[in-house]
């Protein structure tokens, strides 16, 4: 009896220890959701894959680039700067959102800066989101809180310090009437708190460990200047009156995926 | 054999008369590469510049620099030195249109003034060298400025003088002086020109009061009035890009860029320069053809030749921009603001 109780002490204890060696979970030290206990694997393990948002120019169904020159509204326009700030770059899988950029400059004369690469949860995504301009907290910093080559550095050249002191979130510049003799330069800078305005674009995609999902984003030259009439001084100034949020919305209609 | 103690005597004093009938042997401290690294002043809203790792600044450095670029030992005929194109007193630039090289020749182009040029992203008029170092490798062997044979025979010239053997010695542990150190050097002291210290700059820093003209002079500046800030923007008053402003009309557009770029749509655009200080740069523009500030806003005021390149900032070129003689004076007289009587006085910059 004495016996008995002991061998069944024994087979308990060791019972016991043989399952506590079992810890299940992530055991690959390259995932992002390894763990340091576990000795089973569960298959649980999630890696990062890479997503590429890639901005391009487009005159509606042609690809633009700087220097080129689009019609619309019977004018002729030739393109010279475009850039803008992308801000707050989220990605949204169900009810869960990821950051995946706080700023990001795009400029059309920057190959390098038309490409945003940023690591990524594998996984099913449904949206993709981002500010056109910048948030109130980045506006109210300036080029000497960065290093000069940083999106919001000196060298961007997109700061105004004097009163109303901004970032400029957006700069066209370029020249109308190209086709004649007479060139008549033609820019607008739009900069203001108010105008800061969310792009969301809905779109199912997935992200694979290891692998680039790319994402093309593209802007329609012609629909930024959507009913702009050219007789009035565009904005050049941190406003947010009437006509800069006509180009604003007009900016936001001119991104969209291209499919 | 035993030697008796008289005998050991006379050995040991045959062997001290032998040792102090030696020479002296001089005691030699062996050099110490110990170079005194020093940072910048950067001035309040001014980010840090961007420094070639390879090129830290340090005191002996600096030291070095300044001395070559006060010394004529860099042309060919011992004549002339980067100061004698770039005058303190003038922050650091010439007040000739053009300055003279070796042997009287006459350049084509007006000197750049030498201001916060860390934070330069290119120098010359045209962009054509992006690092400060390789700026200093070009005016030496030019046969409009300094016009050295070629820089073999500068450093031949450096390594001859034992002063210049310790001072680069110091400053980069080199033996063989070469361009590399040369330019290192004055890039160095280049570096150290900074100036933020302008009546303008004590007014942000509420240390200074602006006149009432003063006070319009800058709205004008800063408002779409005058136009001046996009390429002249606080804290550098330059954009470090490249424009055309409209000085001449199409078919007599000079190169500028272009001469980089091989684009043709650079024509034509030239550097905007810094504004500090700008009422001590006279002449004014690339070809230094504007001798005072008033000939400059009278181009702007005019708005300037209309062209292919001409800048799309430059939005009242068929117009002008209707300043009158109120607004002018209102504008120079914020442009003088600017003016920073501490840097042109820095002995710390004087040879």
């Amino acid at each position: 009896m004495i016996l008995g109780n002991k061998i069944s002490t024994i087979a308990l204890i060791s019972g016991l220890f043989l399952f506590s060696c079992k810890e299940p979970g992530c055991t690959d030290p390259e995932a992002l959701n390894y763990n340091l206990e576990a000795n089973k694997s569960d298959n649980s393990c999630e890696y990062n894959g890479e997503i590429e948002l890639n901005f391009i120019l487009k005159d509606n169904q042609s690809l633009f680039s700087i220097y080129d020159t689009t019609s619309f509204d019977d004018n002729n326009f030739r393109l010279e700067k475009l850039k803008f700030y992308i801000s707050d770059v989220y990605v949204t899988n169900g009810n869960d959102s990821t950051k995946l950029k706080d700023v990001h400059l795009v400029d059309f004369s920057n190959p390098e800066s038309l490409r945003l690469k940023v690591d990524i949860k594998e996984g099913q995504y449904s949206a993709l989101s981002f500010g056109i301009g910048l948030n109130e907290e980045l506006n109210n910093t300036n080029p000497s809180n960065y290093s000069v080559d940083h999106p919001l550095g000196l060298n961007q050249n997109t700061y105004w310090a004097m009163t109303p002191a901004s970032y400029i979130f957006i700069m066209l510049e370029g020249k109308l009437d190209t086709s004649s003799t007479n060139f008549y330069p033609t820019s607008y800078h739009l900069a203001h708190n108010d105008l800061f305005s969310f792009k969301n674009l809905n779109s199912s995609f997935s992200i694979e460990s290891s692998r680039t999902t790319q994402i093309d984003i593209k802007l329609n030259l012609p629909t930024a200047f959507y009913n702009v009439d050219f007789s009035q001084d565009l904005p050049h100034q941190s406003v947010a009156n009437p006509l800069a949020q006509q180009l604003m919305n007009n900016f936001l209609n001119a991104i969209e995926l291209d499919q | 054999m035993q030697l008796n103690w008289i005998n050991k005597i006379g050995l040991l004093f045959v062997g001290i008369l032998f040792i102090s009938c030696q020479r002296d042997i001089p005691l030699v401290k062996p050099f110490e590469y110990n170079p005194t690294y020093v940072n910048l002043d950067i001035p309040r809203n001014f980010p840090f510049p961007e420094i070639p790792l390879d090129n830290p600044q340090t005191k002996e450095g600096i030291l070095l620099g300044k001395k070559l670029f006060f010394d004529p030992i860099l042309s060919a005929n011992n004549t002339i030195s980067c100061a004698d194109c770039h005058f303190q007193e003038n922050a650091f630039s010439d007040p000739s249109k053009f300055s003279m090289g070796v042997g009287g020749v006459v350049g084509n182009k007006n000197a750049s003034a030498i201001i916060n040029a860390a934070w330069n992203t290119s120098n010359f008029w045209d962009g054509r060298t992006i690092t400060l170092e390789e700026q200093a490798l070009q005016p030496v062997t030019s046969p409009i400025e300094l016009h050295s044979p070629s820089w073999d025979v500068v450093s031949q010239k450096l390594m001859n003088n034992k002063h210049y053997q310790e001072l680069f010695k110091k400053a980069f542990n080199i033996e063989i002086i070469d361009s590399l150190y040369v330019v290192k050097a004055i890039a160095q002291f280049e570096r150290t020109l900074i100036s933020a210290e302008s009546k303008f700059d004590k007014f942000l820093n509420y240390q200074a009061s602006l006149t009432p003209s003063e006070l319009r002079g800058k709205e004008i500046f800063n408002t779409e009035k005058g136009d001046c800030f996009h390429c002249h923007s606080y804290p550098l008053f330059t954009s470090n890009e490249f424009h055309n402003n409209g000085l001449d009309p199409e078919h007599l557009m000079h190169q500028g860029r272009f001469n980089v770029t091989k684009d043709v749509n650079d024509i034509g655009k030239f550097k905007s320069p810094t504004l500090r200080n700008v009422e001590l740069t006279a002449p004014y523009m690339h070809d230094g053809r504007f001798a005072t500030l008033e000939e400059v806003i009278d181009h702007y005021n005019f708005g300037g030749h209309n062209s292919s390149t001409i800048d799309p900032l430059m939005k009242k070129v068929n117009i002008g921009l209707g300043l009158n003689n109120q607004d002018k004076e209102d504008l120079i007289n914020y442009l003088k603001t600017l003016t920073d009587t501490a840097f042109i006085n820095n002995p710390n910059f004087k040879p």
